[in-house]
């Protein structure tokens, strides 16, 4: 009886130990937040892509944006690229969502379809610097949402070819290649598989940036410009020539003129591939540019235009801004804190600080006047696709919630399983067409 | 014919071990070998299984520039009294589950069992919720907490099975040489289930010391990461730092192996005690 009792007592202390030492901390840190906000208003801003160069870089423009005013005290947040739609999910089911958040361009759908974003159309004008922003990218945001606008764009990548110069120079390349019929050429002359090296990398993991600007560029978008959808609204990938397009460009692998390791090969694997002299030319977007000079040295490799087909003209996506949104907190809500924090993030001397930084492309024209994007050959290499009449922006249907996690899930199975023999190009993308056609119909049914 | 059994031994024996070995210590080797190498070696072809230059400049980065130390500490912070926590309230519970009859003994069992069959993932959003009414997100008790309760039911179940072990007759005796309940507890079983208790110790040590899902739930601070979440941050979007990652993932690995090296003895002998009634 006497054992039962202490052991009973035992249990108590422990879970009341326990209980209020972690309340102890909890509500002192609640008291000071309290005594904070009198004097302050708390804004937190949540970034959706951690790294170690961007963490840097926000953190010291968040001290300086702290000093510069009274009225706020600016909090920054930052999550691993792998854990943010996770946490924001949760912050959404739990209506615990910071005062503004930074989405990718093909997150934003997700969020919009459970109602979690503002439309900021009528808050716009509190933003001094959203006349500066670049008209194109800003109707591209407004017409993917019938006219809404949920975000700010603030910074976007291009599609480019990266090469490595040095290698270029050592087996007599004179110049990157321009044409689709180039490259197979090159891949072909220049796949030495018995000693692990090759002329390009290609990647098996969420791989639709670079396989969508292969497919359009190859058929020259089977005549639509860009669009994935023919006149009829119809899902125009099913067509016998994007089936054709992928044969060749799957021919790489199957004939041991890419790495072996391409099926699992990611951004990070191709990037890496190319930094450690696997392969010497490869596509990706801007953003690489900062790992280019860790690896392989400034002035080791240089950028250039991605593929053209045989008329000269290339397909890829483009203008995919990330974008600076404020979570929906309702009507009533006080978003005057949230607008100044848009408004210095997106100020022409913040974000071209950012960008230079971080290797993007800037949304505020107002950027193109520094120095430093004056100096950038790859700046004027980004912005010349833009004037370009042979380039044409392939027109993804970001618009569709479930587009986000078909790229990342449906088309990465599917291009492993062609690469590897167990499905044909044609079922492949008769799958994929008809998968977008069904998204397209709930889209359309939903928005009538 | 010892000759016939020493070839035997080879065949049977050795050679198997060796090749099991080899396939299990080959991805730490592997992590090791590339927390060593600098970035442009991590993927150098042909494939080095020893870096030319060995460097230790991914550890000092995680050290000086990552803030590692401190997420090693609230690793450690969540761990060691998750650890605690669960020891004393599953050998506490074990006893009175092994022991003592009572009115619903049956249904307290099965609750517990319940609650082993809930994943993680299902559980976030309520207990978000319930945390963050407490005033508990972004602080490092909501973990030791919910370790604490997710790991308590097996861990109860353990102890119930090693206190089943022991014979009630040792702390009759016990009893009967003038020791109190308690006294012939903590005197004469304690010892006794040493092993028990370091292989209980350990399963709680090391499921707080991994936890994710919750650690990603319930902290977004960064001055309150623990390590599996501070790890996800070199996987960015437009690369993944292997170097760092590596030299991350030796780093978690440190404190689990020292820990096993110390207790391995114990722990074999403890996680079968209470497998076979005694």
């Amino acid at each position: 009886m006497k054992a039962k009792k202490i052991t009973a007592v035992l249990l108590a202390v422990c879970l009341a130990a326990g209980a209020m030492s972690g309340c102890g901390k909890s509500s002192s840190t609640a008291s000071q937040s309290a005594s904070k906000s009198a004097s302050r208003q708390e804004i937190n801003f949540w970034y959706h892509s951690a790294d170690t160069v961007t963490d840097a870089y926000f953190k010291d423009l968040f001290v300086k944006l702290n000093k510069q005013q009274d009225n706020y005290t600016f909090s920054y947040t930052s999550f691993a690229f792998k854990d943010f739609q996770n946490k924001f999910q949760i912050a959404v089911t739990t209506n615990t969502m910071p005062d503004v958040v930074s989405l990718g361009f093909s997150n934003i759908a997700t969020f919009v379809s459970q109602n979690s974003l503002l439309p900021m159309n009528d808050y716009v004008n509190k933003i001094s610097e959203y006349k500066d922003i670049d008209g194109q990218i800003m109707k591209n945001l407004k017409d993917m949402y019938n006219g809404k606008i949920y975000g700010i764009p603030y910074a976007y990548n291009q599609e480019v070819a990266w090469y490595n110069t040095k290698l270029f120079q050592e087996k007599g390349i004179q110049a990157p290649p321009t044409t689709q019929t180039e490259f197979l050429n090159l891949c072909k002359k220049y796949a030495d598989s018995k000693n692990g090296k090759y002329f390009y990398s290609l990647r098996g993991v969420r791989p639709y940036d670079s396989l969508l600007a292969w497919l359009f560029t190859y058929t020259n978008g089977a005549g639509y410009k860009g669009s994935w959808f023919d006149e009829n609204g119809k899902c125009i990938l099913s067509k016998p020539e994007f089936a054709k397009a992928l044969d060749a460009y799957v021919n790489l692998y199957k004939s041991k003129e890419v790495s072996g390791n391409s099926v699992n090969n990611n951004y990070s694997e191709v990037v890496a591939e190319f930094g450690s002299g696997v392969s010497m030319y490869i596509i990706h977007n801007s953003s690489s540019e900062s790992t280019h000079v860790k690896n392989l040295g400034e002035g080791n490799f240089a950028s250039a235009r991605v593929l053209a087909n045989d008329q000269g003209h290339y397909f890829a996506s483009g203008l995919q801004p990330n974008v600076y949104c404020l979570p929906n907190h309702g009507t009533n809500h006080d978003y005057t804190g949230a607008l100044a924090l848009i408004s210095y993030l997106t100020n022409a001397e913040n974000e071209g600080a950012m960008c230079q930084t971080i290797g993007r492309i800037p949304c505020n024209k107002e950027v193109s006047s520094q120095d430093w994007y004056k100096k950038s050959k790859n700046m004027k290499l980004y912005e010349s696709y833009l004037s370009d009449d042979n380039y044409f922006q392939i027109e993804n249907p970001y618009w569709l919630s479930d587009f986000s996690s078909f790229i990342t899930n449906d088309m990465t199975a599917d291009f492993q399983a062609v690469l590897l023999g167990k499905m044909t190009s044609q079922a492949c993308l008769q799958k994929w067409a008809s998968a977008i056609d069904k998204y397209q119909q709930a889209y359309l049914a939903k928005n009538k | 014919m010892k000759r016939k059994v020493a070839v035997g031994n080879i065949f049977y024996r050795d050679i198997p071990l060796v090749l099991f070995l080899v396939f299990t210590l080959f991805p730490f080797y592997w992590i090791l070998n590339t927390s060593l190498k600098n970035t442009t070696e991590v993927f150098s072809i042909p494939v080095k299984y020893w870096p030319a230059y060995p460097t230790f400049e991914n550890y000092r980065n995680l050290f000086e520039n990552m803030g590692f130390n401190q997420y090693f500490l609230n690793s450690a912070f969540v761990a060691v009294l998750t650890t605690v926590c669960v020891t004393v309230l599953a050998l506490l519970g074990g006893y009175a589950m092994s022991r003592y009859t009572f009115k619903g003994k049956g249904f307290i069992y099965v609750l517990l069992l319940v609650t082993q069959m809930l994943p993680a993932v299902v559980l976030m959003i309520p207990l978000f919720q319930t945390m963050n009414t407490l005033g508990l997100i972004n602080n490092l008790f909501s973990l030791v907490i919910i370790c604490s309760c997710t790991n308590l039911p097996f861990c109860l179940f353990l102890m119930m099975g090693y206190f089943n072990s022991v014979p009630r007759a040792l702390e009759e005796a016990a009893q009967i040489d003038g020791c109190s309940m308690l006294a012939a507890v903590f005197r004469i079983l304690l010892p006794v289930m040493r092993p028990s208790i370091v292989a209980t110790g350990a399963y709680a040590f090391i499921n707080a010391w991994n936890v994710y899902v919750y650690a990603l739930a319930f902290i977004t601070q960064k001055s309150q990461y623990t390590l599996p979440l501070a790890l996800n941050v070199f996987q960015g979007e437009y690369g993944t730092e292997y170097g760092l990652l590596a030299a991350g993932c030796v780093i978690s690995l440190v404190p689990v192996l020292v820990i096993f090296a110390f207790i391995q003895k114990h722990l074999s002998g403890g996680a079968t005690a209470g497998a076979v009634k005694g």
